[in-house]
């Protein structure tokens, strides 16, 4: 399927924190690969370790208590496990963008959302202050920002939340970036705003060819906007598939509580969601377990003493779970995955 | 800017005016005749009646504090008892070396202690983070004049760089004024610099724990562009808060370190008028100090509006 090699390529990174007594085990040897142009959504409930997983790629994680491992990150013909912080330095905000979580405290309060977005272009493409002011009054109007004239001299205070992430994706796209990482980048904001947001991220995507990782824990939103799907749990990545395949054959017993946990999911309970019951585990659990097992609806004896290993369903779709046909079979029913077949 | 400018300029009218009814009542409050304390120790009964007399004493306290406040407006604040010259004048001729001196440490303490605290906070729990937080105590808790006397000894006695006491007026060149100056200054300077220091160091470290100190990170900028321009600008309400306060405390540290270094300026002026007893003098220092709070605090709230435009309103 993948034809040119991917933007970014990561197998088994590993994360922990903390001192070596009691060292807290966030990511356990995640793999995946983002290919050219595409939307990869990276799933999972909060905790899970999907900001880790990014900023570890970014190298922005704190050095003095986190303990990263990996076999690969690869960003096209870069070793970022091998960068120094300089070229580490030049990958962040040329080559890889990034959109966070919560607009209303991202941008640098006491400056102007001109000089934020100019800012960038200047530390990487050496523009003058006159051509980066430019540059940042066309993405303005990129980020359909109206008015963009006058937003150039505004402070992040006087912006909304949503044109306040709108500028927050000028930023990160303000040197034509190869890789855009977006973490949970509606969360914050209210629901119209949400769609035109990921609407936008969906278009630019198109307009400037570039890939995407979109970290969300929404499903709905997967649906709509991204072409594969990693799903985490607990610092692992258990299942991976095309869109298309996943909300078709979803095979994990974790993937299988977030399809029903969706709204409408459940035909009894149209209006409230059907939560999976329990807490994500504060760091990937037991080496020789599934990670979802007490919390599973699947679970099989097997589930507590072996760590399942990743096993391909079709050649894009892997999966962890023992019982990945019960699942399958148990989910055939559900309006959500009906719509897919 | 400018109308929030002229709007802090206003309140700080009012303030005035309290301060002169304060000054004008210290005379008034102290036990004793006013004409008896003003005329001094040796006066004879002559003289006392002449003062009373040329200072109106018998007219109602409303009346004279009227006459007072007009006179002060123009700028006459009466003449020393001692010497009989106007006050405003005994102020203009000593103002030369407490301003250069005072100049002088407000530019070094800024300079040391804000990249320091910011730098401090950067590498927090380091042991450059641990050395400077150190001397931050160190100066913080040695009073001025020990440290002016250790400078004293080592930078004038023992290694003579520097001048032992006095003050070359700028009248002799810019240098050689700085270089009159530069002990007591670094004195001066090394108390207010801890303080400073130690406060930038903890805002600064508030604000790199901040959402959008990740995201200069996440841009690629450099950690001096991180620290300076975004960290340190966003936490510099607090800071100026503390200048503007460290320099108010300063005018006391003025006074004790003109004493030390011998440099004739207000501070000794200070001294001399109140060993003196010298009123009218006493009263037109303290207005002159109470001026340059007002002008101190006018300055740092201009600051915030400067560097944080959600103060601008
Ligand atoms: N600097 C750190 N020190 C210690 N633990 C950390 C640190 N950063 C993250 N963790 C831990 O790593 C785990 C994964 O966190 P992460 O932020 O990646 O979750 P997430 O999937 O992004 O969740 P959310 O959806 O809430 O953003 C959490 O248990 C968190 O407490
Ligand atoms: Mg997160």
């Amino acid at each position: 399927m993948i034809t040119a090699s991917p933007t970014l390529s990561v197998r088994d990174l590993s994360v922990s924190f903390g001192a070596t007594g009691a060292r807290l085990q966030a990511l356990d040897r995640v793999s995946f690969d983002v290919a050219r142009g595409e939307i990869l959504a990276l799933v999972g409930e909060s905790g899970c370790g999907k900001s880790v997983t990014m900023m570890a790629i970014l190298g922005l994680l704190p050095e003095r208590v986190a303990r990263i491992e990996a076999q690969r990150i690869q960003l096209g013909e870069l070793d970022l496990r091998k960068a120094t912080p300089k070229a580490l330095r030049t990958v962040r905000g040329r080559r890889i963008g990034m959109i966070f979580q919560d607009p209303m405290t991202s941008l640098t309060p006491v400056h102007t959302v001109g000089f934020q977005i100019a800012e960038v272009m200047r530390a990487h493409q050496g523009l003058s202050r006159r051509a980066a002011q430019a540059r940042a009054l066309e993405l303005l109007d990129l980020v359909r920002i109206p008015d963009p004239r006058r937003r150039l001299d505004a402070y992040p205070h006087e912006l909304s939340g949503g044109m306040r992430q709108r500028v927050m994706i000028a930023i990160a796209l303000a040197c034509a970036p190869e890789l855009l990482i977006a973490d949970e980048p509606t969360t914050a904001l209210d629901v119209t705003v949400q769609a035109q947001i990921m609407e936008l991220i969906a278009d630019l995507r198109r307009e400037m060819g570039m890939s995407v990782v979109l970290i969300t824990h929404d499903l709905g939103v997967v649906a709509t906007t991204a072409d594969r799907v990693a799903v985490m749990y607990a610092g692992r990545i258990v299942e991976e598939a095309p869109v298309a395949d996943l909300f078709r054959n979803p095979s994990h017993g974790y993937t299988a509580g977030l399809i029903r946990s969706l709204p409408g999911g459940e035909t009894e309970r149209q209006t409230r969601l059907a939560e999976i019951p329990g807490n994500v585990p504060r760091f990937a659990a037991p080496p020789n377990a599934c990670a979802f097992t007490e919390r599973c609806a699947f679970a099989l004896p097997g589930c507590a003493t072996t760590r399942p290993p990743d096993e391909q369903i079709s050649q894009a779709h892997r999966c962890a779970c023992f019982n990945r046909e019960a699942v399958a079979a148990a989910l055939r029913d559900t309006p959500f995955v009906r719509a897919w077949v | 800017m400018l109308r929030y400018a002229a709007t802090r300029l206003v309140a700080g009218v009012p303030t005035l005016v309290l301060v002169s009814v304060f000054i004008f009542s210290l005379i008034h409050i102290t036990p004793g005749d006013p004409a008896i304390l003003l005329a001094g120790d040796n006066a004879t009964p002559a003289q006392v009646e002449a003062i009373r007399a040329r200072l109106k004493l018998d007219l109602p306290l409303w009346q004279q504090f009227g006459l007072w406040f007009l006179d002060a407006l123009r700028l006459d604040l009466g003449s020393s008892v001692y010497s009989g010259k106007p006050v405003t004048e005994l102020i203009m001729q000593r103002i030369e070396p407490t301003l250069v001196l005072g100049l002088t440490t407000i530019l070094l303490t800024i300079l040391i202690a804000i990249p320091l605290g910011a730098y401090a906070a950067w590498r927090v729990n380091t042991f450059v983070d641990r050395l400077a937080m150190g001397f931050a105590v160190i100066g913080f808790s040695v009073p001025v004049f020990v440290i002016g006397y250790v400078l004293l000894y080592v930078f004038a006695v023992k290694w003579r760089l520097f001048p032992v006491q006095g003050y070359k007026p700028l009248s002799e060149g810019m240098f050689a004024a700085l270089h009159s100056v530069t002990l007591p200054a670094t004195a001066l300077a090394l108390v207010f610099a801890a303080l400073i220091a130690r406060v930038t160091r903890a805002a600064v470290l508030d604000v790199l724990g901040e959402n959008y100190i990740r995201t200069t990170r996440a841009k690629g900028l450099s950690a001096p562009r991180i620290l300076f321009i975004h960290a340190l600008k966003s936490a510099g309400v607090p800071v100026v808060t503390v200048v503007g306060i460290g320099f108010a405390t300063l005018i006391g540290g003025v006074v004790v370190t003109e004493s030390v270094f011998n440099i004739p300026g207000i501070g000794r002026l200070t001294v001399d008028a109140i060993t003196r007893r010298d009123y009218p003098v006493i009263q037109g220092v303290i207005l002159f100090f109470s001026a340059a709070l007002i002008l101190i605090n006018l300055l740092v709230d201009l600051t915030y509006a400067l560097i944080d435009p959600r103060v601008r309103g």
